[in-house]
């Protein structure tokens, strides 16, 4: 459903000199940097998948996102989605992907919600009844009854998010974009998103690309990841291998009877210490809780033992300083 | 059509604001009027100006300020095309549908700007019936066609300046040289000012089209043709045709900002 192939995109950025005399100079003779955003990029996505696009900031998430909506046109390489090459078919392409950009909104900032859905009815010429029947769909499902007589500005972050999810599904698009979708949300907010996407793409069988820097967001949605980083692919395939790759980082707080100065224990890295409680680090694959304790209670007089795995943001950070990032 | 549906939402968002909306059309109502009287005072002490009576000037002035603010109020989605870029709201316009043209006209209308339009329609039907000249069909029709040519033209210009925001990013003071420049200029007959200036106001910027040229023509003056003077607003018109190939070409270098 949709091809990425080789897919580049070089900016230019003029490059000033410092100071008065140089920017005067600048504006007869420019000296131009080639930014890559993005080099030789290639994958495929199937049909009612979600997949998660991550990278850090700057690494060319955006730029993928906005050339494969056909905002704009890459330097070279492929695109084929759905039949269409996005900045060639523009027009025709469009009508089936909706798009949410999590930091901006997509609805009239001073009217009504409803009204803005009115407009896309007729920007996206849907037919009457099926306009009606998809805006009772979203209703119900995002629970939007309350907000719709509401001019979007008195929203709060997470209705503002519910509504311009609504809005970019009214025309039934077959795909949907979702640049960081909840960006800035609470935690019921968020739970929310995530569930209504899960349920369009499996009920509604729309195909969604997802860029987050919420690792939860990937976890309870999809496992497939894609990374990119300094504009170029990093890792294609599933979320679980790499979270497995790290599960051997784990924190260890341990806290004693006694205030010990200093606790070593072979295999663990010490990270901290507040009072009677010590907090360790490890990397053991072969880690065993009922071993750990036997080993350490040998020197020292343990009172409770507490084991963390690693988080799935650490897991990421890791990840990306892996990657070189 | 799409563009009344937009036109309906931008009067109820004007609703909404409804105290701002009167003030500034008070405000913008006024501004037109002084610049007027100032016109009336110049006239009162010296009568003529380079052979053009009060009232052919007040006829130039209301024309270009009709165009102008005509033009203004409804391709304003043009004429703030900078913002729209900086805002992320022509990345918006790439994922709907329908032509980006289509969409940034639709954009924005300043409703406020009405107030110099009325100013400018009541001036010259005044100026018209204070003018001594001999009506006929065929100046009826050079008179609508100068105001067309005039919208046309500031269109364009406002479209050209567009195309310059999707390179620049940052809205460019040069655009407004020729639009907010040409309007002052204009007000007056070129044929006050240095030849060289007023070249570059015909051949250029073809702002004679729409005033000098035609009025020449409108008030029987000497040397006034129909081929070179009351079809000059034809001609004139002309400039969109390059303008729009302009804009949709700029369109697809759009670089998009940063979110």
């Amino acid at each position: 459903m949709i091809e990425v192939k080789n897919l580049s995109k070089t900016f230019k950025i003029a490059q000033k000199d410092k100071g008065f005399w140089g920017s005067v100079k600048g504006l007869f003779k420019r000296r131009y940097l080639e930014k890559r955003a993005l080099d030789d990029v290639s994958f495929n996505i199937k049909e009612g998948e979600i997949v998660g696009y991550l990278g850090p900031n700057g690494a060319g998430k955006s730029t993928t996102i906005k050339i494969m909506c056909g905002i704009l046109t890459p330097t070279s390489g492929d695109c084929v989605i759905n039949g269409f090459t996005p900045w060639k078919d523009r027009e025709k392409y469009v009508k089936d992907i909706g798009v949410v950009f999590g930091q901006r909104s997509q609805l009239w900032w001073d009217v009504p919600v409803i009204d803005s859905f009115h407009l896309l009815k007729d920007i996206y010429k849907i037919p009457t009844d099926e306009f009606k029947k998809q805006l009772d769909l979203l209703t119900e499902k995002l629970d939007l009854q309350s907000l719709l007589n509401v001019p979007l500005r008195q929203l709060s972050l997470g209705q503002k998010m519910k509504c311009e999810l609504a809005g970019s599904l009214l025309h039934k698009p077959k795909i949907l974009f979702l640049d960081e979708p909840t960006i800035g949300l609470d935690a019921i907010s968020k739970l929310k998103v995530r569930e209504f996407v899960k349920t369009i793409n499996k009920e509604l069988g729309i195909t969604v690309i997802l860029t987050t820097h919420d690792m939860n967001d990937i976890e309870a949605l999809t496992n497939r990841i894609i990374i990119i980083g300094k504009g170029k692919l990093l890792y294609d395939g599933s979320f679980d291998q790499i979270k497995h790759k790290y599960s051997k980082h784990k924190t260890i707080d341990i806290e004693f009877e006694e205030d010990y100065q200093s606790v070593e224990i072979e295999g663990c890295q010490f990270v901290s210490k507040v009072d009677k409680k010590h907090t360790f680090k490890t990397s053991d694959e072969n880690f065993k809780l009922t071993d750990f304790v036997e080993r350490v209670s040998k020197k020292y007089k343990i009172y409770d033992v507490n084991v963390d795995p690693i988080n799935l943001e650490e897991v990421i950070s890791k990840l990306y300083e892996e990657l070189g990032l | 059509m799409l563009y009344f549906k937009f036109l309906k939402m931008h009067f109820k968002k004007l609703l909404q604001y409804r105290l701002s909306f009167f003030l500034s059309l008070l405000s913008q109502t006024i501004v037109s009027l002084v610049a007027l009287a100032s016109m009336y005072f110049l006239f009162d002490r010296f009568k003529v100006v380079a052979g053009w009576s009060f009232s052919q000037v007040a006829i130039s002035y209301a024309v270009v300020y009709f165009c102008f603010s005509f033009t203004e109020c409804f391709g304003r989605g043009f004429d703030r095309f900078a913002k729209l870029i900086q805002s992320g709201g022509l990345d918006s316009f790439y994922i709907r549908p329908r032509s980006i043209f289509h969409q940034t006209l639709c954009s924005e209308i300043e409703f406020s700007k009405m107030g110099r339009v009325v100013v400018a329609l009541a001036v010259l039907i005044y100026a018209c019936a204070i003018q001594p000249f001999t009506w006929g069909i065929d100046k009826v029709a050079v008179l609508i066609g100068m105001l067309l040519c005039g919208i046309v033209i500031f269109f364009s210009l406002f479209m050209l300046g567009a195309s310059m925001c999707i390179f620049t990013i940052e809205g460019l003071e040069v655009v407004n040289v020729f639009t907010d420049g040409g309007r002052e200029l204009c007000q007056y007959p070129l044929n006050v000012y240095p030849e060289g200036l007023a070249k570059i106001f015909t051949y250029i910027i073809p702002f004679a089209s729409f005033n000098y040229l035609p009025m020449m023509y409108l008030f029987d003056m000497p040397g006034a043709t129909v081929w070179g003077h009351a079809l000059a607003p034809l001609y004139g018109m002309l400039i969109i045709i390059p303008a729009y190939f302009i804009f949709r070409w700029s369109l697809t270098k759009y670089k998009s900002t940063g979110t």
